[in-house]
């Protein structure tokens, strides 16, 4: 139980300390953004004053704009906003995106946490999608490669994980939109439109990224997995299974499989998730996928930095959080950790 | 009670690992004969292929090894004709099981003990129940507390974890036990508790051991008879008496003086020059004439051939020509 | 002694990476790369690496084609040519009977004439990817009147008019190009692309009307280049479809003035200065070399050989800082072994959960004024220096432990030296295997970086030109070679370092030689 405490704090440090750089780093624009925002509101009822000179109507400007900052502390050091936009991010509070709007969910809205919740199942489906197809494929692959190292499919499965490893995925993304959907109309390309609620349009639409990203991640998890499998199968627990006459299966099963899931599940998975954090946001972009990768650009397009800074801080707190699940889960799997 | 057919008779046994560099002889021109109840011994520095040998009985040399060739006949069948399956269903466990060295990795860290040793009982038709029944059982046979069986193996000690694997090699009665090194890595006070207890169920059970080991004299104490082996060959053979008391090969010699004695008069204790050779380019002739103190000419031309100096005594030495 | 010895370890070190084909495949890549970026440093710094990463069109369309693919990707190669002022046939001036509007309608009277023409044969099958085009006229003093005609005269006799009207007197009349940089006080006159020709242009009426006349709208005019349209002519192919093929055969460049002096004035070619100022017609071929050229007209495999350099710079830096830094700061977790070390790897622990991409996109994002390569490879440092820790710090526990450690400490020696004289010469194999290995990401990252706009506007490297060809559209235009090219360049320098790295790995933990 201690340890589970300690990585929850350890959790909670992180999320806090990644909030506070990058708010204390965006706290300029945020800041100006109120006071932009209020700015407008004076003007709009300074509109309804009558008998003004130009003259005194910015003196009243001035005046109740400097009030306002002053009140809100917005003149204060920036690691004292930072330190005041941490509070509002950690605490879920509204934040107003500058430009962007919802587009398919609350019509319209401004609400950041709107705008990331609607893209959200986007990347998830996309990802854990892909996630899914490269374990399916990895293990066998892994699990042949270890038991012929040397082999064929070994050096293969070395080769394309040099390759996919030294790889901008995104690059391999334009190579394959360019073949499979401008040369060969196989799938189709990120201009396609698209309608979401049609499932084979949607499978359609997904075939090219999850292609791409589960060819590349297959390269990686498989080495992996290899390596993995390779350990345990010089272990000598393998040898005495084979030996009480565990048929080959069985052995395979119950042996390495289950002996080598603890390391696999949490390292294969935690790779696919780090790579759905730092991949997913060119990836996406490349195939003009309407998930929260492509929102970092969009807010980037739209210098909206609220949505910027929600995003990020919603990205590291999905990202914590499954590594922290994937601790757990280790331990779960792996009974040498239970009590340490 | 001496049957017609020995209950293991290896003739001619040629094991060689294939290797990029070079095919290594690990176990070259090998025959033994074991009766039923016999204990034998074989003893030898570390990579001479006594551990190879015990692979090759049980069916399982590791790729890229392979039985080139000679026979293994255990009760009568020569096992280097079965199939994998065969062997798998008819004499692995069955027939030999092994004692691997417990304080290694011998046991799958995410298994409770007792599911590790029930394994090839249900394997074999047991119910869940009477294995685990007899899994107790055997775990109190080996001196150790049925509870043990609830925990996994990280939480046992070396001793500990020595004993499971010696009641999970006897879990389905086999003929002949095979212990590999199984004192190695485990304190003096545990080794000798250990060496006890196979002694005990040699004893009890009337059980076949061929117990592998590179210390002598942990083998003299348990085995009838010794086989020392050197470089893939086996040099000497002969009953525990004969090969401790009256070694002839100047191996054997040398492997005896080695053991630190705490009586007799005070000696230098000794070590054998130089290292084993390198079993892909064996020396021609006698492999141990280039570490040999006695080495005279024809050991470097000749290879010497089994002699039988007294009865069930042999030596393969150019020293009794 | 101590260099014998370093000698030995290098020597056996070098003699293991070479054993495994990865180590040598990826020491001769290595090698083949620094000779490369040597060549670069020497003959591209820093005039062509600056020019190449601003990529100003100006800089390049004159001298290549631009998207042009590769051209042993091209089936029909047209090699392109150049028909400039020198070969030109002219007839000097000439008087003549020359027609001028008058108020009764044309009227003929007595003038000058001045007359170029410029012959080509073509003959290649395909189209030049442009034609580049200046033509400036100078109409000297003491002109009552000129008027210019230009034309293409085919080889079936139709024309393309260019231009034909009359123009202003005592002047230097630009009519098509542009007024590039100025060298030594006199303009260079620059060609412009006809095919981007400009709806101002003074020949644009021209040259539309006689396109729609020998087209006749039987092809919509706008789904074609200018270039091709004015060679090109509508053809049937085996399957029946109307194609548009290149005319062979003799086409002849016309361009003539015709004058009159103001009364009184005597021709003198000296004081008048009438006549073609500046002319060229570039035929620019349709492909380019072994790696083709990128939409501002950059040829690609230049951009490949200067982010050689680049790529060493980016990776080096930052790999080598931050593993030094991790490598430093681990050995010094591992060997405090008190809350000081614990209190170390917290902090690493925290940097090393922190989601790169992101943050590396609000950094960036927030820098992205001022951004530079030296900037960016700061930005990396600050967020990759813990990634060996962890590693560093248990090989620096296991070392600590050794009584040799513990002998120097009882005799005194201090922290730092123990640390500088015993851990760390120890920990450095594993330190440079962690440093080679992590390359490919630091590379792969800052093109990411650069794809979304974060990367250095000055500085030529790979992940700029697929930002380059990404925001040119060049996959749904084909352009495959403007995004192919870099990335593989890519893939390759990154693996090299991969095969390496695995090379060295068995050096570092022989547990994996297996």
């Amino acid at each position: 139980m201690r340890w589970l405490i300690v990585k929850f704090i350890n959790l909670l440090i992180v999320l806090v300390a990644v909030t506070y750089i990058v708010a204390s780093i965006t706290s300029g624009p945020l800041a100006q953004i109120q006071i932009d925002k209020e700015r407008e509101l004076l003007q709009q009822q300074l509109k309804n004053l009558q008998g003004l000179t130009p003259e005194e109507k910015r003196e009243w400007l001035n005046e109740r704009l400097q009030a306002y900052i002053k009140s809100n502390g917005l003149d204060k050091p920036w690691y004292v906003l930072a330190f005041r936009f941490t509070k509002d991010l950690l605490t879920f509070k509204d934040l107003n995106a500058t430009l962007m709007t919802t587009q398919y969910f609350h019509q319209g809205s401004r609400k950041v946490l709107y705008i990331i919740a609607e893209r959200m199942p986007f990347s998830i489906l996309l990802f854990t999608t892909s996630s899914v197809l490269t374990i399916l494929f990895a293990l066998p692959l892994a699990l042949y490669a270890a038991r012929r190292p040397g082999g064929v499919i070994d050096n293969t499965v070395m080769g394309w994980s040099v390759f996919s490893v030294s790889m901008p995925w995104w690059w391999l993304a334009m190579v394959f939109i360019y073949l499979f959907a401008y040369k060969w109309h196989i799938f189709a390309g990120p201009a396609a439109q698209t309608n979401w609620k049609d499932p084979i349009q949607v499978l359609n639409r997904m075939a090219l990224p999850v292609m791409t990203v589960t060819l590349l991640s297959i390269g990686d998890s498989a080495f992996r997995m290899r390596n993995i499998f390779l350990d345990i199968f010089n272990e000598d627990f393998v040898t005495v299974a084979r030996a009480k006459g565990v048929p080959e299966r069985d052995v395979l099963r119950k042996h390495v499989l289950r002996a080598s899931a603890p390391p696999i599940v949490t390292m294969v998975l935690f790779s696919i998730i780090l790579s759905v954090v730092n991949g997913a946001i060119i990836t996406e972009l490349i195939f003009n996928w309407f998930g929260m990768g492509r929102l970092y650009w969009d807010a980037i397009e739209y210098n909206d930095v609220p949505v910027l800074v929600e995003l990020t801080y919603i990205t590291t707190l999905l990202y914590l959080l499954t590594r922290f699940l994937l601790d757990i889960l280790y331990t779960y799997l792996d009974p040498r950790i239970k009590r340490a | 009670m001496v049957s017609a057919v020995p209950l293991l008779e290896i003739n001619g046994l040629r094991t060689y690992f294939y290797t990029l560099r070079g095919i290594v002889k690990a176990v070259d021109n090998v025959s033994l004969k074991l009766e039923k109840g016999e204990t034998l011994g074989i003893v030898g520095e570390s990579g001479c292929g006594k551990s190879t040998l015990a692979w090759s009985i049980i069916g399982l040399v590791p790729p890229p090894g392979k039985i080139v060739d000679g026979s293994i006949i255990i009760d009568g069948i020569d096992i280097t004709k079965m199939s994998e399956g065969e062997i798998r269903e008819k004499i692995r466990w069955k027939k030999v099981s092994m004692i691997f060295q417990g304080a290694m990795n011998a046991l799958n860290p995410v298994y409770k003990i007792r599911e590790q040793v029930a394994e090839p009982m249900i394997l074999a038709g047991y119910s869940e129940h009477e294995a685990y029944k007899r899994v107790d059982e055997l775990l109190e046979a080996v001196g150790l507390t049925p509870a043990v069986g609830d925990r996994y193996p990280h939480e046992l000690s070396g001793g500990m974890k020595q004993r499971v694997v010696i009641a999970m090699a006897l879990t389905l009665e086999p003929d002949l036990v095979i212990a590999d090194e199984p004192t190695t890595a485990l304190d003096v006070v545990v080794q000798a508790q250990i060496l006890n207890l196979l002694k005990e169920l040699q004893r009890k059970k009337k059980r076949s051991i061929i117990i592998i080991s590179h210390d002598l004299g942990a083998v003299t104490e348990l085995a009838e008879k010794i086989a020392v082996m050197y470089a893939g060959k086996i040099v000497e053979f002969g009953t525990a008496e004969q090969v401790f008391n009256n070694p002839l090969h100047p191996y054997t010699q040398a492997l005896i003086r080695a053991i630190p004695r705490l009586t007799g008069p005070v000696t230098k204790l000794e070590y054998i020059p130089g290292a084993p050779p390198d079993l892909r380019f064996p020396p021609p002739g006698c492999r141990f004439a280039p570490r040999c103190s006695k080495v005279m000419d024809i050991c470097h031309k000749e290879e010497p051939p089994m002699k039988e100096l007294e009865k069930g005594h042999f030596v393969a030495c150019h020293l009794y020509d | 002694m101590v260099k014998y010895e370093l000698k030995k370890r290098i020597g056996n070190t070098t003699r293991i990476i070479l054993y495994t084909w990865s180590g040598k495949i990826g020491v001769s890549l290595l090698i083949i790369f620094i000779m490369l970026a040597a060549v670069v440093m020497i003959y591209y710094y820093p005039t062509v690496t600056t020019s190449y990463g601003r990529g100003v069109a100006s800089d390049w369309i004159y001298n290549y084609p631009l998207n042009a693919p590769p051209c042993w990707s091209v089936h029909n190669k047209f090699k392109g040519f150049i028909i400039s002022k020198d070969s030109l046939n002219t007839t000097g001036i000439k008087k003549g009977v020359i027609t001028i509007p008058g108020i009764f309608g044309p009227k003929k009277i007595m003038g000058y004439k001045l007359t170029y023409t410029g012959r080509f044969i073509y003959t290649s099958n395909a189209f030049p990817s442009d034609i580049l085009l200046v033509t400036s006229i100078r109409t000297g003093v003491n002109l009552s009147y000129v008027k210019l005609l230009y034309y293409l005269e085919r080889p079936d006799g139709s024309k393309i008019t260019l231009f034909n009207s009359t123009i202003e007197t005592n002047k230097l009349i630009l009519l098509y190009g542009s007024t590039g940089s100025q060298i030594k006080g006199k303009i260079n006159l620059q060609p412009l692309s006809i095919n981007s020709i400009n709806k101002n242009s003074p020949i644009y009426p021209y040259l539309m009307s006689s396109l729609q006349k020998i087209y006749d709208n039987k092809v919509s005019l706008s789904s074609y280049k200018i270039s091709d349209l004015m060679l090109g002519t509508l053809v049937k192919d085996t399957t029946g479809n109307i194609k548009l093929k290149p005319m062979k055969g003799n086409y002849t460049i016309y361009l003539s003035l015709e004058f009159l002096l103001e009364p009184g004035a005597k021709i003198n070619i000296e004081k008048n200065k009438i006549g073609l100022e500046a002319f060229q017609w570039k035929f620019m071929s349709n492909c380019y070399g072994l790696f083709g050229t990128d939409n501002v007209g950059r040829p690609i495999g230049l951009g490949l050989l200067l982010g050689i350099p680049y790529a060493f710079y980016i990776g080096f830096t930052v790999t080598f800082i931050s593993t030094f830094i991790g490598a430093i700061y681990g050995t010094l977790a591992g060997y405090w072994k008190d809350i000081k070390g614990e209190a170390l790897m917290r902090v690493a622990d925290i940097v090393n959960s922190l989601p790169f991409l992101p943050i590396l996109i609000v950094l960036s994002y927030v820098f992205r004024q001022t951004i530079n390569l030296n900037m960016l490879a700061f930005l990396m440092i600050i967020l990759f220096w813990a990634g060996p820790v962890i590693i560093v710090r248990s090989a620096a526990l296991q070392i600590s432990e050794q009584l040799y450690i513990e002998a120097a400490k009882a005799s005194g020696a201090s922290t730092s030296r123990i640390i500088l004289r015993h851990i760390f010469p120890q920990i450095l194999p594993y330190t440079l295997a962690i440093a080679v290995l992590s390359i490919p990401g630091i590379i792969v990252t800052e093109a990411g970086l650069s794809l979304l706009g974060f990367g250095d506007p000055t500085a030529p490297t790979w992940g700029k030109m697929l930002q380059n060809a990404y925001d040119s559209q060049a996959v749904i235009n084909g352009w495959w070679w403007t995004y192919l090219f870099p990335g593989l360049a890519l893939v390759v320098f990154s693996a090299t370092f991969l095969l390496i790295g695995r090379a060295i790995e068995p050096l570092v933990a022989p547990k994996l030689q297996k």
